[in-house]
Order: C-alpha cells, then structure tokens, then sequence
C-alpha cells in the first residue's frame, strides 16, 4: 500500500518534469514553424554557459537598442519592441511601447536594460541573445565576427512576441 | 530480544533521556549501515555520472538534427525516471538504491531543460532556471527519503536565492520564494530529526539549514543597512537559542551547529562593532524613514520570534536567567540604538566583549570545559589584539602584550588540565 502511494506520487512527478521540457520544445516549434523570419544586425562574443556549453553572444547593432523616450522606463521592465522590415528582410525599429498594440504582429518581447537619464534614451535587451555552437566552432567563429569587414546578422523567426534563433550568418 | 523503549519509559524504568540516548545508539553503530561506504561511493558516483552527461552533452552537437537532439536531450531524464520506477517498485528498502537513483534523476532534470535550451538558444534566466529545477526535485526528497537530494536541494535554493537576489530588479517577489521553498522541505528536516536524530546526515543538514540561512538572508539588497543588520544580529541570536533546545543541546558540540554558528557569529559581530571605524560611517537610525523598509518588519518580526523562543525555553527550564550567553544578541542591539545619542557606542562594545570573555573564562574554568574557557581566553586576546592595531603603541610593548597573551594561554590550559587529572 505504501508502496504505491510512493508511485503514485512518482508518476506525477515523472509527468511534470517531462512537461516542462515539452512545453520549452512546443513554444519554439510553434514559433519556428509559424514565425516570421527577419534578420537582425549584430556584433557577437562568446562566453560559456556552464551547463550548456559555449556560446556566441549576440549584441544587436545600435538601431536596435537603443530607443528615444520620455517615457517613465525602469530597468528590467518588459516591453514590446514593434519592428518593421526593410526591402532586405532586415528588422528595424519602429516603435516601443509598455503594452500590446492592435492590430500589430510584428513585435518581440523585451527588457529595458539600461536607462540613460540625460539623453532621454533606453537601452533594450532582448530575450534571444544566444546562439550555442560547437565549442572549436565558437573562436573561429568569434574571429571572423570580430574582424569588422563583414556584415553579420542572425537569422529569427518571430511569432506572438518570441523569437527564436535559427541561424547566424556573415558574409 | 526486542525492546520496547516507549513501554519502558512509561513504566518509569528509564528516563526520556535514557531512552535517547540507547535510539541514538542503536542508530549511529556500524552494523547498521555497514555499508555507508558503498552508499557514499553510489551516491558520488551518481554525481560524476550526472555531471559527465552535462558537459557531454554541452559540447554542443552541431551535426545532429534538430529532433536527435532533442532525443538524446530526453535520454538521461527518461532512463533515470525508468529507473527510478524500478528502484520504487523493487528496491524501494535499499537505502543505496534510493539515494543513487534520486541523485541520477536530480542531475537529469537539469540536464534536460538546459539541453533544451541550448537546441532552440533560448536566453539564459539563471534564476527561473534554478527555480525550475527546485520545483522539479523537491518532491525526490520525499518520493526517495533521499539524504543526498535534500541536500543538494539545500545548495540549490541558497544557489537561488543569491541570483535571485542578483538579478531582481525584474522579479521583486522571486528571492522572498525561497522561504517558501524552504517551509515546504522542513517536514523532511523535522522527521529527519526525530528518527535519524544522531546519525552524521543529520548533522549535515543542521550545518547546511545554518549556512543556506545566513546566506541567504546576507543576500537580500539592502534598502536600509540598519535594520538589516539589526535583523542579522536577531538571526544569529535565534540561531543560538535554537541551539539550546534540548534536542540540540544533548548532541556533540561540534554538531549543534545552531549553537556554535549563533555564538561565533555574535562574538564575531561584536568584535566589529568595537572598532571606531565603524561607527563613524555609521548614520544614524531614522525612524521615520524605517517605516518603508522592509527589513524594519523583518527586525520586529524576528525580535517576536526571539522573545517567544527565549520565553519557551525558560518555560521549559532549558536555559538559566543568568547564562550571559543569551544576551549577547539583544544587547548588540541596545548598543546599536544607544548610538543614536551616544558616540563613544564602540566602547561600550569593547566591554560588552570584555564582559563576555571573563564570564566564558570563569564558568569554562567552573564546568571545567577547556573549550568554554578558550573561547573566553580568545575573546578577551582578540579584543587586546585589535586594539593594539588601533592605537600606536611601540613595539617593545606590542611585542611584551603578545608574550603575556601566549604565556595566559598556556597557563590558563595547564591549570585546567591539572585540576582535572585531580578530580
């Protein structure tokens, strides 16, 4: 009897942690499958993470990231980045506001990561700022990004304000 | 011969004490666990396993499709979850099993959700992460009565409530969850507790619950430095009221870690406070401003909580009045408020220090304990000590007060130990 209550409960618990993972795999699916795809500008380093191994860190290029306001921003805030897109496919920013807009599906989810009081400007931070890769892939990688002769952007599908990153191209 | 111990107190043939002391036996001796050993060598074993299947996987693997990955993603969680059932269903009275299973099955939820991660580059968030993977685990500790998992559990939520705090301008409430998490693991400390109270596992707990609570409390931004150590201050002198209850007062010392934390800490504290330097920058409490903070709440609530414990354990005659240990806390605190008005406030810690020292050197040299008279002796040498640093003394007389110091120790020690061998 007492032991199947300890399954019982194992069986839950099997359950949730099984639907954590699933549901982190579903959003993105969805995202992916359904997304719209932009390019976004960056200037990428690469930390390590220490369970998921080494990383290229996406910064997103200067007309992405920072946003003229007057408006009451706190650091960390949540916003909603709406972007527009150029003839190449290219992400732009259009506006950014504290709530949804209507009629509008072009936006990302994101934070305000710093605010310069004086000039009226906020930085953004957005969620998708990771791109895993080999560990040996990473430096060289690194280099070439670093070299400045090229124009890198990363490829991402964006759907109901998630963006999920697909690939990283420089050429 | 069995032996009902519960009949044998009631019948009055042996105290509560007794009775105690022959479970603790029973509980601690070797051929009990026999093999603690291979337990530990499992247990660790589980571990490395876990945490080569992390770094594995970290590696990152380019070359795969996106859905094997995401397989070998589920791989670790599912085959220790199968396992898991199999230890339940079969081996649920092997205490190895349980523990290497429930170890296996903690690494692999981390795994998993950062695997995840990793496939569809999501952002890291450290502490939804962390709080994910407690939500995941707490229920280990109890599915598998696993020591290890309670444990690491312990390690876990202090490793929250540190990056929690760290990052929580976006999610004010999340480091506050930590309390919350820690309530919902005490069931398993109580009983821990009351079956298993001597054994080596229990002492761990008692040292990590000390540890994960002053870290995490120290963790927390300070809105007012005041009142936050204020409320320190009232930790640590719960902490060493925690430690006289009779339950903790009857292990070794070494394992009431509520006791040896708690006075450490206060002697610690105190011999801070001695300096002038820290009253200098030290503004003072204004009340006005202390109702917005919320470490002002915390000080009053934790100031109940330590006058009821007080008042409890005076109930249950388990402290005397006159035991100046328990004062040391409330009096930090009447010196910090005496501050306010008073500037020569660190000289009133100086003797509250010297105070103490004399009291743990006369009633050490009393109950002949060489460790309560040392702590007196060390007191009373690192009050001198540091003074010394403040004031320009020469070196004639720095050099002269260090030898009296060391000549005290040894004198002090031998005469103890000669008064013992007499008796």
């Amino acid at each position: 009897m007492n032991k199947n209550k300890y399954l019982q409960a194992f069986v839950v618990l099997v359950v949730l942690q099984l639907s954590v993972p699933l549901y982190m795999i579903w959003q993105r699916e969805n995202v992916l499958q359904n997304g719209i795809l932009l390019k976004f500008k960056t200037a990428p380093v690469d930390p390590v993470d220490p369970f998921k191994g080494r990383y290229v860190k996406l910064r997103y290029a200067d007309e992405l990231v920072f946003y003229e306001t007057r408006q009451n921003l706190k650091p960390n805030e949540k916003v909603y980045v709406y972007l527009k897109s150029d003839n190449d496919g290219f992400a732009h920013l259009d506006t950014v506001s504290q709530g949804l807009l209507p009629d509008r599906h072009l936006y990302v989810n994101a934070y305000v990561n710093y605010v310069m009081k004086y000039e009226g400007k906020i930085a953004l931070y957005y969620p998708f700022d990771r791109y895993y890769m080999n560990e040996f892939k990473t430096r060289t990688t690194e280099k070439q990004l670093t070299m400045n002769t090229r124009s890198t952007y990363a490829l991402i599908k964006i759907k109901n304000g998630v963006g999920v990153i697909t690939g990283l191209i420089s050429n | 011969m069995k032996i009902n111990l519960q009949e044998l107190v009631d019948k009055g043939v042996i105290s509560e004490a007794t009775a105690l002391k022959i479970k603790n036996y029973y509980q601690t001796t070797p051929d009990r666990d026999s093999n603690r050993i291979l337990l530990v060598f499992g247990v660790l074993g589980a571990v490395l396993l876990g945490l080569g299947i992390i770094l594995i996987l970290a590696h990152n693997w380019d070359n795969f499709s996106r859905s094997i990955k995401i397989f070998w993603a589920f791989f670790p969680l599912l085959s220790a979850q199968a396992l898991g059932f199999y230890i339940l269903w079969q081996k649920s009275q092997s205490k190895i099993w349980c523990e290497t299973g429930a170890v296996l099955l903690f690494f692999a939820i981390a795994t998993v959700i950062s695997l995840i991660g990793q496939i569809y580059h999501i952002a890291g968030d450290t502490p939804k992460f962390l709080l994910t993977w407690l939500l995941l685990a707490l229920s280990l500790v109890y599915i598998f009565r696993s020591y290890f998992v309670s444990l690491l559990y312990l390690v876990l939520l202090t490793a929250f409530v540190v990056s929690a705090n760290h990052w929580n301008y976006s999610e004010p409430i999340r480091p506050w969850l930590y309390w919350g998490l820690l309530v919902v693991w005490l069931p398993y400390y109580v009983k821990l507790i009351k079956k298993y109270a001597a054994t080596n596992f229990t002492a761990f707990h008692h040292w990590f619950v000390v540890a994960s609570l002053l870290i995490a409390f120290g963790s927390y931004p300070s809105g007012g430095a005041d009142w936050h150590l204020l409320a320190y201050v009232l930790l640590l002198g719960i902490l060493l009221l925690t430690g006289y209850l009779s339950f903790f007062k009857q292990l070794p010392w070494y394992k009431n870690a509520y006791f040896l934390t708690g006075i450490i800490g206060l002697s610690g504290l105190l011999l801070f406070f001695s300096f002038d330097v820290f009253w200098l920058h030290n503004e003072s409490l204004i009340w006005t401003e202390s109702l917005s903070q919320i470490f002002f709440y915390i000080f009053i609530v934790l100031f109940v909580s330590w006058l009821a414990l007080f008042l409890y354990l005076l109930h249950q005659k388990a402290i005397e009045v006159l035991d100046l240990t328990l004062y040391i806390a409330p009096s930090i605190i009447v010196i910090y408020f005496l501050s306010h008005w008073l500037h020569e406030a660190n000289y009133l810690a100086n003797l509250l220090i010297l105070i103490w020292g004399v009291y743990f050197i006369v009633t050490g040299n009393k109950k002949n304990s060489l460790i309560n008279m040392n702590f007196g002796m060390l007191l009373v040498s690192m009050l001198i000590l540091f003074r010394f640093f403040d004031t320009d003394l020469s070196f004639i007389l720095k050099g002269i007060i260090f030898i009296v110091l060391g000549l005290a120790f040894f004198g002090v020690n031998y005469l103890l130990v000669k008064k013992r061998k007499y008796e």
